[in-house]
Parts: C-alpha cells; structure tokens; sequence
C-alpha cells in the first residue's frame, strides 16, 4: 500500500505506522522495560558506549543468562605495565596499555603508551596512541594513530556553549601527527 | 603439509601434581586464556597439520571439555582433524600405557590406516610456538630418521632428555639427566618428526620386545644406529615439569619479548573462545605489570600478576607475584602474595596469603579460605 504512495518517505515511524492506524489495522504494544538507546549519531554511540561504564544506566553486557556473543580475534590477554593508570573502563584482549586510562572502552589490540592520557574516550580495534598523546571525549576509530604529544578532543566544562563542544572523531587509519591538534566536534577523515 | 600430529596428553601428569589432580597436563591453565595444549595445537594448524590424534590416560573430561569439536583449532574436519584416543580405545595390552611407546602401540591401526608420509610427536608440556613447516623440512634435507626438538639452556631439570650434537646438530649422545643441574644444556622438548612407517616399524618392535618408554627404549637404545638430528628452537621455549616451573612460565609473559615470540611471530595462538565480555577497572583499581583477562572485575590492587578470565578482585584486595585462575574471587582487603589459585576458588574477606618464589603456594580448586 505505501509502495503505491509517491509521497511516501517509506519510514516505518513516519509513513508506514500511521497508515496502518488511519485503516483500523490491528496494533498492539509491547512495553520494553530494558535499556535501549538508538544509535544514529556520533554523540549517541559515545553515549552507549559510556553507559556500559554507568551503573546507573541499567546496561548489563555480563549477564550470564544473556549473553552477547561476537566474533573474537585470537588474541592474547591484554598487558597493563608498570607505568599505566586506569580507572573506571573497560579494556580487552590484545592490548598494551601503559598511559593513564580514565573512563574508556578500549577495543582490542589497542596500544597506549606511556604518558599517554586518554579520558571519556572510545579506542577501537588497532589504534595506536603515542607517548604524551592525550585524547579526551573522542572517538579513534580503527587502526588509527595519535602520534606523540598530539591532542585530540576536550572536556566540556572547558567550553562555554554547546556549540563549541562536541565529539572528537578520528577516522579509520588516519595518522594525527605530532603536536597536532583536533578541537572538540572535529571529525578527521584523512591524515593531513 | 604431508604430516599429521600425535599429542601425549598426559605424560608429565606425576611431577605437576598439584595442578593435574583434576585435570591432564594438556589442560593446565595457562597465561590468563590458554590449556597448554593450545600452544602444540596451534603450531601444528598454523603448519597447516589437520589430523591431529590425542592419545589420553586419566582426568580428560576437562580436556574433552576445553577442545570439544577441535572447531577453534579449525580441527571439525571430515578428512582428519582432531581424533580423541581414550587409554582403552583400541589396546591389546588390557592395561593402562605405562609410557608413550606403550600409548602408540594402542593406535597402532590408526598410524598405520594414516596417509600422511610425516608424524610429529609432543608431549602437551612445552610452552612454545614453533615453525613446524621449517622442522619437518630440515628434517627432510638432513634425511634423519628423528628430529628432536632442543632448546639451549642451562636449567636441567630431572628427566629432562640431553643431547649432545656435533658441529652439524648431529647427536651422538642421548642421556636423561638424574637431578637438577646448572650447566649449559642441549634439552629436548618432547617434540619429535618421525616418517610414519618407521614410527609403525618402532612401535612394533616395542611391542614384540616389551619396550615402554620412548626416550630410553627407542632413542637412547638406538643413539648409535639411527639418525638422529637436532632442531634448536630458538624463539621461546619452556618445557613445565613442576609447579615451580609453571609459576615461571606464567611470569615470562610479563616479558614483552616473551609475548611477542608467543602469540605474534610464528602464527596466532588459539584456544576455545568464551565470549567473554572486556575487563571492567573500577575506580580505584591500580594494576601495574600484569596480564589481563577479559570477563574480570578488577577493583583493588594488581601488581605482577596473571589474572585469568572472570575473576572478580574487591576494593582494598591485593594481588601480587600471583597466578589467578578462572572465576576465582577475592574478597575485599584479602592479600596474596606469591599465590597460585587453581580454578573457582573464593579468598575471603580480609585474608592474608603469602608463598615464596621459590615455592609458590598451590590453593586447590573449588576450595574456600
């Protein structure tokens, strides 16, 4: 029915339901009392990603009952040295950390050197953040590398309005050279 | 690869009794994820060696367990893979084997029925990754009737089989050290490439002659009329033959060239996967120096430590120089130092635990302190 309407933005939400509702169709309800949270945007995805770290948020990844399942690589335990600090986060196999980690999801095979400091952040699969390198709010994305003393992203109590602060993206495989800075909201795509 | 694999289970069962009461050698937990036999399977996959035979003796449920199909090792196969050969499976001696060459005599059929030109043969006690495809072709270039595998050291440890090799890694002695010792070493790791018909051949003789052990009754009796040609394992190796053994080898993963030998170079390691989800830091967690599992809690203090998976260590605990293995929890302020904890075990609230290097102390599985 909705294929035959032209006008139709063929959105279930929008379109579809709506019509069905206009017909008297049958529709009935099923309240879900679980966490959920849609994930469209960049600010969203940290979020989920922070709410594994929250107590509050009702998301429980570890529930033997319900497990998640996923593919894994064949990867070592992951190694904290002698220099790291970390608190609050959750880490993975395959890792190197020996910087300081304070409330991250840190992927696996991710390698974060000493003095490295990296906040509020998600580090996914591969990434590779140098000595002196901080990394705050940010997403790194894949096999991406922060060189050394590079800064990433910022704190939001450092920003005055909404407008100036945001989600710091790294791209897949890019290189942020030395000394380089990403502000807060910036989404690099490819090394410069 | 034109070999196929026969792994001992269970030979070294006796000197590591702490840890096999329950378990066999092939089944020790090892570096936070790992059985010992992940690192002898791995090799012979990574060697693309897809029929692999496991002869066992006692307590294999927990090897069974941990290999199930062989599908983590790429070993769910229709043409070879993994084949599990209980100690009764097809035995004319209507006893237990009393040693490896016994253990073949029961798959006799089985080596014999194989197509593949190679054998390699391994304990499940060595701790390596090895280049089998660079092995079995040395062993081919050399033309030797067997290929030991050495590595050089200068820890012997008793039982431990030595070699002594000319300028072309020729041996001329086999001999089976009595007692420990400090002296430089050509040490065998248990990991034999023999030509399958001349394997079937020994086996045989063993049998008409009533021969057990495979080092003393086939190599040592033989040193002087067969071949046999040592391989140097360079990269790391670490053969376990006591519990002070095992507490070191865990250590050395600390290493980072240790790890990077282990799990990088020759091929990954693999093992049976759990999907467990990443370890979680609490806020005041400090960890220095240790290996990480993932499906751990960690909230108190880690310090040159193995932590296996899902273990749960409360605020104001502390762990240090210990082994952790799987799903063992610490209650809040306990502390351990020097400790091993075999599989499930609870430290309680505020308990002070403390081992010595040289001696670390065993805590049984399943056990309550």
């Amino acid at each position: 029915m909705d294929e035959n309407d032209s006008s139709s933005s063929k959105d279930f939400g929008k379109n579809i339901l709506p019509k069905m509702l206009q017909n008297n169709q049958r529709m009935f309800a099923y309240g879900f009392e679980g966490y959920w949270k849609d994930v469209g945007a960049i600010k969203s995805l940290w979020q989920a990603n922070m709410d594994i770290l929250n107590k509050e948020a009702s998301l429980n990844i570890n529930d033997p009952n319900w497990k998640i399942y996923f593919r894994s690589p064949a990867e070592p335990p992951h190694y904290v040295g002698n220099s790291a600090k970390v608190s609050d986060s959750i880490i993975t196999e395959g890792c190197y950390i020996n910087g300081e980690v304070n409330l991250s999801v840190i992927f696996r095979s991710v390698e974060i050197e000493k003095t490295a400091f990296v906040d509020h952040s998600i580090i996914m699969p591969g990434a590779y953040i140098k000595k002196g390198a901080v990394v705050k709010y940010a997403i790194v994305a894949e096999d991406a590398i922060i060189e050394e003393n590079a800064i990433v992203g910022g704190d939001p109590k450092d920003y005055s309005t909404d407008e100036d602060w945001g989600i710091a993206v790294i791209g897949k495989g890019v290189t942020v050279k030395s000394g380089q800075v990403v502000k807060p909201n910036e989404i690099i795509e490819c090394s410069l | 690869m034109n070999a196929m694999g026969v792994l001992f289970s269970n030979i070294h069962d006796e000197e590591l009794r702490d840890l096999t009461k329950n378990r066999t050698t092939a089944s020790i937990p090892y570096g936070g994820r790992y059985r010992l036999i992940d690192f002898i399977l791995s090799s012979l996959v990574n060697a693309s060696i897809f029929n692999v035979a496991i002869i066992t003796k006692t307590n294999y449920n927990s090897l069974m367990d941990h290999l199930e199909t062989g599908s983590e090792w790429d070993l769910n196969r229709k043409n070879g893979g993994l084949s599990i050969f209980p100690p009764f499976a097809c035995n004319s001696l209507k006893t237990v084997y009393r040693g490896k060459l016994e253990a073949l005599i029961g798959i006799r059929k089985f080596l014999e029925n194989s197509k593949e030109e190679y054998i390699v043969l391994s304990d499940c006690n060595t701790i390596c990754s090895l280049d089998l495809n660079d092995v079995i072709d040395r062993h081919i270039e050399s033309s030797a009737d067997i290929t030991v595998v050495y590595h050089s050291s200068k820890n012997v440890c008793e039982q431990d089989l030595l070699l002594k090799l000319d300028k072309n890694e020729w041996a001329y002695d086999v001999s089976i050290a009595i007692k420990e010792d400090l002296v430089p070493s050509n040490i065998g790791l248990g990991i034999y490439v023999i030509k399958r018909d001349l394997l079937v051949r020994v086996v045989e003789d063993a049998y008409t002659h009533g021969y057990i052990d495979f080092e003393r009754d086939f190599l040592q009796r033989n040193a002087n009329s067969i071949r046999i040609y040592g391989y140097e394992n360079k990269g790391y190796s670490n053969a376990i033959n006591s519990v002070k053994d095992y507490y070191k080898a865990n250590m050395d993963l600390l290493n980072s060239v240790v790890r990077k030998e282990l799990f990088y170079n020759n091929g990954r390691i693999y093992t049976k996967v759990k999907d467990t989800v990443p370890a979680k830091y609490g806020v005041n967690a400090t960890v220095k120096n240790s290996i990480i599992a993932d499906g751990t809690v960690i909230e108190g203090n880690v310090e040159n430590s193995i932590i296996f998976r899902g273990v749960k260590i409360a605020e104001g605990a502390s762990v240090k120089n210990s082994i952790i293995m799987q799903s063992t929890v610490i209650e809040k302020d306990a502390q351990l130092d020097y400790i091993i904890t075999d599989k499930n075990v609870l430290i309680t609230q505020g308990h002070k635990l403390t081992g010595v290097e040289s001696y670390p102390m065993v805590i049984a599985k399943d056990s309550v302190v």
